[in-house]
């Protein structure tokens, strides 16, 4: 049994403000202060440190002007008359992740490892009809990183903080990460060293499961045969998330560039 | 007057009149379809080539068009061409003496759109210069500096001197020198200045931050640390992470030191006598 000390407590979904009202969100190391007045949403975000914090809660509505404290960065939208519908989503990030395992290893040939992953989430903030978005922010900005053979070739990616892991019961799960199982096919003769795998999330969806918890869904890399790796993007969520509902489509369609790459670009 | 008007009866015949107007109609279409056909060519090549070099080979195969069709307009109004080529001949060599610098900073121009060693949008440095590529044209090359002012370069210059590309590559590495005082443990400073840029979300993980023991200097350890940054997010970086640096030299109690000068007596002589001075 998977334990866990995150509050339950669901952020995302559709949210109802009435005029001259605010709301409060604390989404792991991150904190939203959401307003609404007759012609203008304000939007404040501030953060600490990512793995200092965990949890979720929502305070809503909240009457009068919202107190923030300073050094909180506020962000303005006029509009001519603002609806009380808000919708806030989480979306996977906008450049793929990086995520090192704990201590690097082989994939030894024809063999298929289980590889666990936690990516950082962002928050859409979306209102009107039909949807304006408002925010879409990271709940924690994650460091940049480059990943490719050279400084003067690869991608620009984000790296993970968290370490990918081979059992699910060493991941720890936080309202603002979402967890992708990543099967890791050699098909090869020769084994495979993986320090680093470079993870397309923004081609992701997201699904919650029935305990709040959030995962995408499942990712088979496909390595050994020739120089090319192929990444194959399951259709639902994995076993492991019960009762497992979309909740976000991804930010970008996969295309067969994406998926079908050399395996230098994948893995390091 | 009336002598004038008899001459010019008597050179326009009806058949001088057919021509004049062949040559005009020649001209008329020649000029709209040269336009339309250069355009043409400039939108083909700009899928294949850069926006400049498309450009310029429109530019060029107008030119060449317009030519062409003078020759013939002026072939239909009976001129003989070989007096009119052997003429242009001589002037093209009187031409070319006296227009020496503006040719060769034409061929210089093509040259650099072969090479493409930068394009429009770059930070580029040439000659102690540095600034924003603004514009590439056949004779120069326009920079914008980050004060805002315009600067020619003709293109003979760029061929001439080293031309620095800062954002040729998608990144790129910010280095900065700093000293500490000797007393200071060297691994504990390796360790913050690693700390500072893991925290900075700028400061790119991969390829990891550089550090150098730059040697024993006058008054400090010279140290060199290098970190790899998105080029477009340089600026904001350099100074994030300097003064990021500096708040974490000083929350560890790390010296940054500045030249010292100290006495040394000698040992055989006595040290400096030292007053305590009593204020209160």
């Amino acid at each position: 049994m998977r334990k866990s000390n995150i509050t339950k407590r669901i952020w995302w979904g559709s949210f109802t403000f009435p005029e001259n009202t605010g709301g409060k969100w604390r989404i792991g190391p991150a904190t939203f202060w959401i307003e609404r007045s007759i012609h203008e949403w304000r939007v404040a975000y501030k953060a600490v440190d990512e793995l200092a914090e965990n949890g979720a809660e929502v305070a809503l509505p909240l009457q009068g002007p919202v107190e923030h404290g300073s050094g909180v960065a506020v962000t303005r939208f006029g509009m001519s008359k603002t609806t009380g519908n808000l919708t806030i989503t989480p979306v996977l990030a906008d450049r793929s992740v990086v995520i090192r395992p704990e201590t690097p290893f082989y994939i030894l040939p024809n063999q298929d490892v289980a590889f666990y992953v936690s990516s950082p989430l962002w928050v859409r903030i979306e209102t009107g009809d039909p949807p304006v978005v408002l925010r879409d922010i990271p709940i924690f900005r994650p460091s940049d990183t480059w990943f490719g053979p050279s400084t003067m070739e690869g991608e620009l990616c984000y790296a993970d903080r968290v370490y990918g892991r081979l059992k699910l019961e060493d991941i720890k799960f936080r309202p603002h990460r979402a967890i992708t199982v990543v099967f890791l096919q050699n098909q090869g003769s020769g084994s495979i060293f993986l320090e680093r795998l470079n993870l397309p999330v923004p081609n992701l969806s997201i699904y919650e499961a029935e305990d709040g918890y959030l995962w995408t869904q499942a990712v088979t890399l496909k390595m050994g045969i020739g120089k090319k790796a192929e990444l194959e993007l399951k259709k639902k969520a994995p076993a492991a998330a019960k009762n497992p509902k979309l909740i976000s489509g991804p930010r970008q369609k996969a295309e067969k560039s994406i998926l079908s790459r050399a395996l230098k670009n994948l893995i390091i | 007057m009336s002598e004038a008007f008899s001459w010019l009866s008597g050179f326009i015949t009806p058949e001088r009149a057919i021509s004049l107007l062949r040559a005009g109609i020649i001209l008329a279409l020649g000029i709209i379809i040269a336009r339309l056909l250069s355009s043409g060519l400039g939108k083909i090549m700009k899928k294949r080539t850069s926006p400049q070099q498309a450009a310029t080979i429109s530019k060029i195969s107008f030119y060449f068009l317009i030519t062409l069709i003078i020759i013939s307009a002026l072939r239909e109004m009976g001129f003989d061409l070989s007096v009119l080529l052997g003429a242009a001949g001589i002037l093209t060599v009187a031409v070319g003496f006296a227009s020496q610098t503006s040719a060769s900073n034409i061929i210089s121009g093509l040259f650099l759109l072969a090479d493409r060693p930068f394009q429009v949008g770059d930070i580029v440095e040439v000659g102690g210069t540095m600034g924003i590529v603004n514009d590439m044209e056949l004779l120069s090359v326009k920079l914008r500096t980050f004060q805002n002012a315009l600067v020619r370069i003709p293109n003979e210059e760029m061929i001439k001197t080293q031309v620095i590309n800062y954002t040729q590559y998608p990144i790129r590495r910010i280095d900065i020198e700093l000293g500490v005082a000797y007393k200071e443990d060297i691994s504990k400073v390796r360790k913050i200045l690693f700390d500072v840029a893991a925290r900075n979300p700028l400061s790119l993980e991969e390829p990891a931050p550089i550090f150098i023991f730059k040697g024993y200097g006058d008054s400090s350890i010279d140290l060199l640390f290098g970190v790899w940054v998105k080029k477009e997010n340089f600026l904001l970086l350099t100074n994030s992470i300097k003064e990021e640096i500096k708040a974490a030299f000083d929350e560890n109690g790390i010296e940054i030191p500045f030249p010292h000068r100290t006495l040394y007596t000698g040992s055989v002589t006595d040290p400096f006598p030292v007053t305590l001075v009593n204020k209160a």
